[in-house]
């Protein structure tokens, strides 16, 4: 393992495309806008007894609003949104009444209120970006907390009418009305039995104008939300420009074949917007010998291109490649041989040559023939193919009247003749009978009565040619036998 | 009177802003009723003396309202399963997608639409005195805490708009809730977050949620290695892989990650995931890891799966960091991802994130944080570990 981890870039792409992927998608996109720096007031309406009305408005403090996702849901009509959360402060007050000269101040604080159901709602569009919202009273409940002279008081409330505002993703503005009611029940004066001087229930409104700034997602935090900003996955506060797509090549390589596109694989990435980029280079299909510069091309989705650059070097230790050799061949006879033509390729331009080491002449047998490639780097590649000959060819035999060749025509039986007898394998052997001849040898032959074959003793009888064998044979029976190596027999009459 | 009437204020659903004025009149009094009405119990849940500045987050499933999915929500829902992540991306919704097989199943292969009362993952902020109302009698965890806001989301609504949560919830409601209502994710089930909430009870609009940062990894099972904080750094000099040490979190189901910065490039390290609980785990080989991202002495990038070595992708500069994504399949097992983290990362938003090879075999639940370096000071820094626990 420690080996293999010691290898360097390993995989070939001559042309890649590749689909980066930003993780979490799904949960990007829900990323919510943050309605902040709040401001409106909230407005107490209250009838009181003695037909008096109390009428006090407060100040936004605080709070936020949380709406997702941030740029809403393109719906038929207009965008849908959901009012996820909401927490709202309001400042300090007091209020006063008076009812027959008897005057109450009543001190209010802490005083919040916070959304209790998360709601999703369609806001048709205004143009300009901007989308107006009603939502369904009976659709929000909202939490309300507050200490009332000292006292917690808390608890939930629907609103009584629906709710309204506007959204304004162009201007980042976001408006909310609400209304809520109250009702009051007063008593004073009582007498046990008789009852009480006062004793009505009142009703009152809480109206909540609410105006904030919409903070959109800033993914990188530099202050510049992602929707205008030039790169949101790289804080740039000033906005200068962020080389994106970034393209890292691999590193230089030398390959041993031209053709090899074992380069490795350039790395890129959208580091702007995390989406797909598309990834090629220029590799040619047949690297040339030496050096060449592949140029990796990274596009992003938003057609932002970037480029490395990487060194291939060639370095041809990869010998040629027979794509053809002549199949085994199968003779009857010796001799010469058409092999056909082997053919070689080789891995970078230029045709190797192609050369094979066949002997002229093949004798009985297999010879293996060796072709060997050579390409210009003086790479070779060998091949073999098979040459076999069975010898079936008998040999050629005669056995030639020296007489007649010269005119003489004695016609007594009793002639010289030449033995000849050749063979394209072997050198036959020639026999007369049980004797053994040689090749071109002058022999004597009288035909007699007696069957058989006789050599005669040194004996020239007259014809002074002691050189020559002198066999007697019966009639009919002067005929040579030649036999090559093989067992290939063949015969020739003398006469 | 007032006494009473302050009494009542607190246990009963008295509603916001009607004593308004309180008028002082000869045996002068006010009642109640009319936010209230006669036999009301005020709500379930008692959130203790002010101050009620702790909160306990509660996911509260909204009764009946599982339906099938639309694309709209398809796209912009976060699955149940991601809950940690999107808390560490700062995505919200009001509802999640279910896409366990049994969901897929009843939406014929689409997930299911789970609304919340609050928002998902962040779940519905409730405030409390934590020391009266976390891990009392009434409420022996946040799961009780959270039951109970539960039953008070449902009542009726009188005609001044007061809500009136019904106390006692009618049986359906109970049992629902305590099968539907719980703290929401990584929460803690005994605890708050407290000063989260305002005096008065509601959330603090100011209130940053500490669980959108990832977990520091501690590490257990040292060998040949030293940590500082959530970095490991390789003390040995010998240069083979056999110095490491194993997290003491595991990621017992849901999607997580863990992630590594690259403090250098030219020593050989391994960090990633491997199945099962840490403690068996003392090899510190790397063969022994099952997912890991491994970064070269020459500055390559490479994932290792039990010392088989995919790659490379792409070179590293110093200050990278690398993820290691399990992404839940429901069945015991996850699909194991491999990615590098470009740009900015801020809790609470999105990273650049590029996943460069998905694993072609799954890993089985538990995973521990398995870490193995080859160099002398070859380190693994501020490894980070998302998860739901």
């Amino acid at each position: 393992m420690t080996n293999k981890w010691m290898l360097g870039p390993v995989g070939a792409v001559a042309v890649v495309a590749l689909a980066a992927q930003s993780g979490g998608a799904a949960v990007t996109a829900s990323q919510p806008m943050t309605v902040q720096n709040l401001t409106g007031t909230l407005r107490v309406q209250q009838a009181i007894p003695c037909g008096n009305h109390a009428d006090k408005s407060t100040p936004v403090n605080g709070g936020r609003l949380v709406i997702t996702p941030s740029d809403g849901v393109d719906v038929s009509g207009g965008k849908l949104f959901t009012l996820a959360a909401g927490s709202v402060t309001f400042a300090a007050f007091s209020m006063s009444g008076s009812c027959d000269g008897v005057s109450r101040t009543t001190n209010f604080q802490n005083v919040a209120v916070q959304l209790s159901r998360a709601v999703t709602f369609t806001a048709p569009a205004l143009g300009g970006g901007a989308f107006s919202y009603q939502i369904p009273k009976d659709d929000l409940v909202i939490f309300q907390a507050s200490t009332i002279d000292g006292s917690l008081d808390s608890g939930y409330k629907v609103p009584i009418e629906d709710v309204t505002g506007t959204i304004d993703l162009t201007n980042a503005t976001v408006t909310m009305h609400v209304v809520l009611g109250t009702s009051v029940h007063f008593e004073g004066g009582c007498v046990p039995i008789l009852g009480c001087i006062v004793d009505e229930t009142d009703s009152g409104t809480v109206t909540a104008d609410l105006a904030g700034t919409i903070a959109f997602p800033d993914s990188d935090g530099d202050g510049i939300p992602d929707r205008l900003d030039n790169c949101p996955f790289v804080a740039n506060p000033d906005q200068s420009p962020v080389p994106t797509p970034v393209v890292i090549a691999p590193p230089d390589v030398t390959l041993s074949s031209c053709q090899s596109h074992a380069i490795g694989t350039a790395s890129a990435t959208d580091v702007c917007d995390g989406g797909p980029v598309t990834l090629s280079n220029n590799a040619p299909a047949v690297f040339p010998v030496g050096g060449s510069t592949v140029v990796w091309t990274a596009e992003d989705q938003k057609s932002r291109v970037a480029t490395a650059s990487q060194i291939v070097t060639v370095i041809d230790t990869t010998p040629p490649t027979f794509t053809f050799v002549p199949p085994a061949i199968t003779r009857n006879t010796c001799g010469p041989v058409n092999l056909g033509r082997a053919i070689a390729t080789d891995d970078c331009a230029g045709t190797p040559t192609v050369r094979n080491d066949a002997p002229y002449f093949f004798g009985v047998g297999t010879t293996t023939v060796t072709w060997t490639a050579t390409d210009a780097a003086h790479n070779r590649s060998t091949a073999a193919q098979t040459v076999t000959v069975v010898d079936t060819v008998p040999p050629v035999a005669a056995c030639i009247d020296t007489d007649q060749e010269r005119g003489h025509d004695h016609d007594n039986g009793d002639d010289v003749f030449v033995v000849t007898a050749v063979d394209a394998c072997s050198e036959p052997s020639i026999r007369l009978g049980p004797f053994v001849l040689h090749e071109g040898e002058r022999i004597r032959i009288t035909e007699t009565g007696q069957p058989g074959i006789r050599l005669v003793p040194d004996d020239d009888h007259g014809h002074g040619d002691h050189d020559i064998r002198h066999f007697l044979v019966g009639r009919g029976q002067g005929v040579i036998t030649a036999t090559d190596h093989a067992g290939n027999v063949t015969t020739a009459a003398c006469r | 009177m007032r006494d009473i009437a302050k009494t009542a204020r607190r246990w009963l659903m008295v509603g916001w802003f009607w004593p308004l004025v309180l008028l002082v009149l000869p045996n002068c009094g006010f009642q109640s009723d009319a936010s209230t009405g006669g036999g009301a119990a005020g709500p379930n849940l008692n959130p203790g003396d002010p101050p009620h500045s702790s909160a306990v987050f509660c996911d509260i499933e909204k009764q009946s309202a599982r339906h099938c999915a639309s694309d709209d929500e398809i796209a912009h829902g976060i699955r149940l399963a991601s809950a940690a992540i999107a808390l560490n991306v700062g995505a919200t919704n009001a509802f999640a997608l279910d896409d366990s097989p049994d969901a897929l199943g009843r939406c014929g292969g689409k997930p299911e639409a789970v609304p919340f009362f609050g928002t998902f993952p962040e779940g519905f902020s409730v405030c409390v005195n934590c020391g009266e109302t976390v891990n009392t009698t009434a409420y022996p965890d946040n799961n009780a805490v959270c039951a109970a806001q539960c039953e008070d989301f449902v009542g009726s609504t009188r005609s001044d708009g007061t809500f009136v949560p019904a106390n006692p919830p009618d049986p359906a409601t109970k049992a629902f809730c305590e099968q539907h209502a719980r703290a929401s994710t990584n929460f803690p089930l005994n605890g708050c977050f407290d000063n989260a909430c305002l005096t008065a009870g509601a959330i603090d609009p100011s209130f940053v949620d500490p669980r959108r940062t990832p977990e520091p990894v501690v590490w257990e099972n040292l060998i040949g290695v030293v940590s500082t904080g959530s970095t490991l750094t390789k003390l040995t000099t010998t240069n083979d892989f056999d110095a490491g040490a194993v997290s003491i979190q595991t990621i017992t189901g849901a999607d997580g990650y863990v992630e590594f910065t690259a403090a250098d490039t030219t020593t050989a390290k391994i960090g990633g995931l491997t199945s099962g609980p840490p403690d068996p785990d003392k090899d510190p080989h790397a063969n022994t890891l099952n997912f890991g991202v491994g970064l070269s002495f020459d500055g390559n990038v490479f994932v290792f799966e039990n010392g088989q070595q995919r790659g490379p992708f792409g070179t590293y500069a110093t200050g990278d960091r690398f993820r290691v994504t399990v992404h839940d399949r429901f069945d015991g097992s996850a699909t194991v991802m491999y990615s590098r983290v470009t740009g900015t990362c801020n809790p609470g938003a999105p990273c650049n994130e590029h996943v460069f090879f998905t694993s072609t075999i799954t890993g089985a639940y538990p995973f521990h944080v398995d870490a193995s370096l080859f160099n002398q000071n070859a380190a693994l820094a501020n490894v980070q570990l998302v998860r739901i626990h």
